[in-house]
């Protein structure tokens, strides 16, 4: 057993990340109320992958961390598409807390039981987002308004400077993609929007932002679900950098890019588009050697998208409601499998099984309850958890009422967060960890078809043992010093010395107008090497002007 | 041993009989299975070494009967399902919740219009056709084989992404009976292009065949407010023969 004790000074700090997360839960899920699907039984399978991840996502974690810092892993998924995005992430966290605050609403848990997964978890998460948002140096997207910048200058340069300006076919081509990958997303992940993720946006002058689609998981891969149906799927992973002139876009913590207008394909002034995975260190352009043929590219991969999404529709329609639940738990349960990925510790079999202890609730949560219980735990806050006390207001829904005039009657004072007892200081009456003896504690079943083909990566098809010996192989420059100490507050003041320099050439090495540039580049020099291209730059490519070239 | 979560100072009533009666049946279980375990027993180690003694998979079951029993007498219905498989494989348990359709008396609606809805986005044209009312996965199959026909606005029940995934862009236009202009749906339909309305009320039920107008060039609805802002106007669904 362990001999881990928390201090006042890691208990406060834990309190209050844990009050912080749930406020951003809650402002989240405030615009999500429908939480039904024809297709899908979601509440059940949003409800019931809760438990999984409490009791096992602090294991499998642990062993990830104990080859991989955080921090390093924060590092890769900045560098990349690699799995762990700013809504996997988020869910890593939030699905294990809400796990929690199930089993204490069910009787079966104090706040302060298990007291240092809890922490393990919190703490994992907050040094995974601090690292993957090092320049903006937040936890939250909410924290600075939805706005969730990842990307650092000598990436965003690339991007900036390769993206083809949009024609009617590329803006067309652009739109048809985005919106049969975020449909067939929405598919693979079970009506969830685990496998969609944003970056953005980014300034580019004038009225010009530039956000970045991803897609992932597209291709055969950890869903068993996708063997055969995604065979003709090429990329696992796909990115899309989108320019846009006159378009707000935000991206919340769920990594969704709004609009405003939310129509706003008309205002999409360039095109790039991407693939890479964890097996990458940088991203492969694809489709980039001229707006003809990334046009065309698009179009082949839009055709690609539905093929299998009407094949995956079929498939998903002949499955039992059991397999169905189990299905979508096992996507939410795969938030948390990157650490494992990237620390080439992945085994299937680790993340296609129901836990026998979440197994116990299957026929209590049955659609209806499941539902409700969402409702009360999760978005009014009611119940047994409630709040600590009646002079609690939550800074949510008392915001909504004082917005709205004051009017009506006070909000309930509900509280989802489960904060941690202080008495924890004095009296060391708690369990430490869920799993007394590790993940070999966590036994159960399955119903779903293992996963039978490999693994779709840019380097090929791979298999499992393949995969994670590539993995533990896996070395670049920009994870070793000095370039991974090279940020965006060093480039500022040392943008002249070599180290920088050859950053920014790595970085660019597959840029088709920057390769060989250097840390020198300003956003001047981009428009200039543009028109020496034979292209425009942004700044002359509005979307009046387009409408004049059209008339 | 008694449960320590047993008996709080106060609590704040569920928002349901359900999530009442489910709460109280896991207490009651909870309870009862400590006790079993004698003086001895203490928490700490019963948390989780013995959590399958405080619930077991038994319990669950047996929860789940008592539950919809009493759920039953008090409610005088079937549990509400939202998924169609659910209620395919437990007729016995499950109603689907799109079934329980609730109808609008908007006495304040001008004539011949039958229904209102929160437009996602701003389209450049209101949109006449002809309504398909699509509620059944197997009708999504078909369509899926058949085609959608050419001017026609879907009617659906489902907010979701996927139960109209492979057809959605074959529609004019689309009137959704549930969701709001975040939900999966909306975000799909804009990235297509198709015009949707979400959240639609209607003072009675669409039927396949006839023709509507939706005034999709509506003001698409303000998200924020959900927070408290101004709720924009929401656009109106016609009937073409009532209006005229």
């Amino acid at each position: 057993m362990s001999d881990w004790r928390i201090d006042e000074q890691q208990l406060l700090q834990l309190n209050s990340h844990l009050q912080r997360t749930d406020d951003v839960l809650i402002h989240n899920c405030l615009t999500r109320t429908a939480q039904e699907s024809k297709l899908f039984p979601i509440m059940p399978y949003l409800m019931m992958c809760f438990y999984d991840a409490y009791y096992r996502f602090p294991d499998l974690l642990r062993e990830a961390t104990s080859i991989m810092s955080p921090e390093d892993m924060g590092r890769r998924a900045r560098e990349v598409v690699c799995g762990a995005t700013q809504v996997t992430t988020w869910g890593t966290l939030n699905f294990y807390l809400n796990g929690r605050t199930n089993l204490i609403r069910a009787g079966l848990l104090r706040p302060e039981d298990n007291l240092e997964d809890l922490c393990f978890m919190v703490d994992y998460h907050h040094r995974f987002m601090r690292s993957y948002h090092r320049s903006s140096a937040q936890v939250w997207a909410l924290d600075s308004g939805d706005i969730a910048q990842s990307h650092e200058e000598r990436q965003l340069q690339v991007f900036e400077a390769d993206a083809f300006e949009a024609d009617s076919a590329l803006r067309s081509a652009a739109a048809k993609f985005t919106a049969a990958g975020t449909q067939y997303s929405f598919l693979v992940h079970c009506e969830s929007r685990v496998g969609l993720q944003a970056s953005g946006p980014y300034g580019l002058g004038e009225r010009r932002l530039m956000h970045t689609r991803d897609f992932t998981k597209l291709a055969e891969c950890d869903f068993s679900w996708l063997d055969g149906v995604a065979d003709g799927v090429t990329y696992d992973n796909l990115s899309l950098v989108l320019i846009t002139d006159g378009a707000g876009i935000e991206i919340s913590d769920f990594g969704t890019a709004y609009s405003s207008p939310e129509a706003y394909q008309d205002k999409i002034t360039g095109v790039g588009l991407y693939t890479s995975d964890f097996l990458c260190d940088r991203y492969v352009p694809v489709g980039m050697d001229s707006a003809k043929q990334l046009t065309e590219t698009l179009l082949q991969l839009t055709e690609e998208l539905k093929v299998a999404t009407r094949r995956l529709y079929s498939r998903f329609s002949e499955m039992t409601n059991d397999q169905m639940v189990e299905a979508g738990i096992y996507v939410y349960f795969q938030a948390a499998s990157i650490g494992t990925h990237l620390a080439g510790t992945y085994r299937q079999k680790d993340w296609e099984f129901i836990d026998e202890r979440t197994r116990r609730f299957w026929p209590v949560f049955n659609e209806e309850y499941s539902l409700d219980a969402y409702v009360d735990n999760f978005a009014a806050l009611l119940g047994e958890n409630a709040a600590d006390t009646d002079y609690y207001l939550h800074p949510v829904s008392y915001g909504v009422w004082r917005r709205g005039g004051a009017k009506g009657p006070m909000p309930t004072p509900g509280r989802n967060a489960s904060l941690v007892p202080s008495h924890v200081l004095d009296s060391h009456d708690y369990s430490l960890r869920v799993n007394a003896n590790g993940l070999a504690d966590a036994r159960g079943t399955s119903s779903l078809p293992a996963k039978s083909t490999p693994y779709t990566f840019v380097q090929g098809k791979l298999s499992e043992d393949e995969m994670n010996a590539a993995a533990r192989a896996w070395s670049s420059p920009l994870a070793q010093s000095p370039w991974k100490h090279i940020d965006e507050r060093t480039v500022k003041f040392h943008w002249q010395e070599p180290e920088v320099d050859a950053l920014y050439r790595y970085s660019q090495e597959r840029s088709r107008l920057l390769a060989g540039r250097g840390a020198s580049l300003r956003r001047a020099d981009i428009d200039r090497i543009r028109r020496e291209a034979g292209e425009r730059a942004w700044s002359e490519v509005t979307v009046e002007a387009r409408a004049e070239v059209a008339a | 041993m008694t449960n320590p979560m047993a008996n709080p100072k106060w609590t704040l009533p569920e928002s349901s009989t359900l999530s009442r009666l489910t709460r109280e049946a896991l207490f009651r279980t909870v309870a009862a299975n400590l006790e079993k375990l004698g003086p001895d027993a203490t928490w700490a180690d019963t948390v989780n070494g013995r959590t399958l003694d405080l619930l077991s998979a038994d319990d669950g079951k047996r929860i789940a009967e008592e539950v919809f029993e009493q759920f039953q007498m008090i409610e005088g219905r079937k549990l509400f399902a939202g998924c169609e498989v659910a209620l395919k494989e437990r007729p016995d348990l499950y109603v689907l919740r799109s079934a329980a359709e609730v109808l609008e008396e908007r006495l304040d609606w001008p004539e011949g219009v039958v229904g209102d809805g929160d437009n996602v986005f701003q389209a450049a044209a209101d949109i006449e056709g002809e309504v398909l009312v699509v509620r059944e996965v197997s009708e999504v199959d078909r369509l899926m084989r058949d085609g959608v026909p050419e001017g026609v606005i879907g009617v659906i029940d489902d907010a979701g992404g996927t139960m109209t995934a492979p057809i959605l862009e074959e529609f004019e236009g689309v009137i959704c009976l549930a969701g709001t202009v975040r939900s999966h749906l909306a975000i799909i339909s804009r990235e297509f292009g198709v015009p949707v309305l979400m959240g639609a009320r209607l003072k009675r039920p669409l039927v396949n065949g006839e023709r509507v107008r939706v005034s999709y060039t509506a003001a698409a609805q303000n998200v924020d407010a959900y927070f408290g802002d101004t709720v924009n106007p929401r656009a109106e669904v016609r009937t073409i023969d009532e209006a005229a």
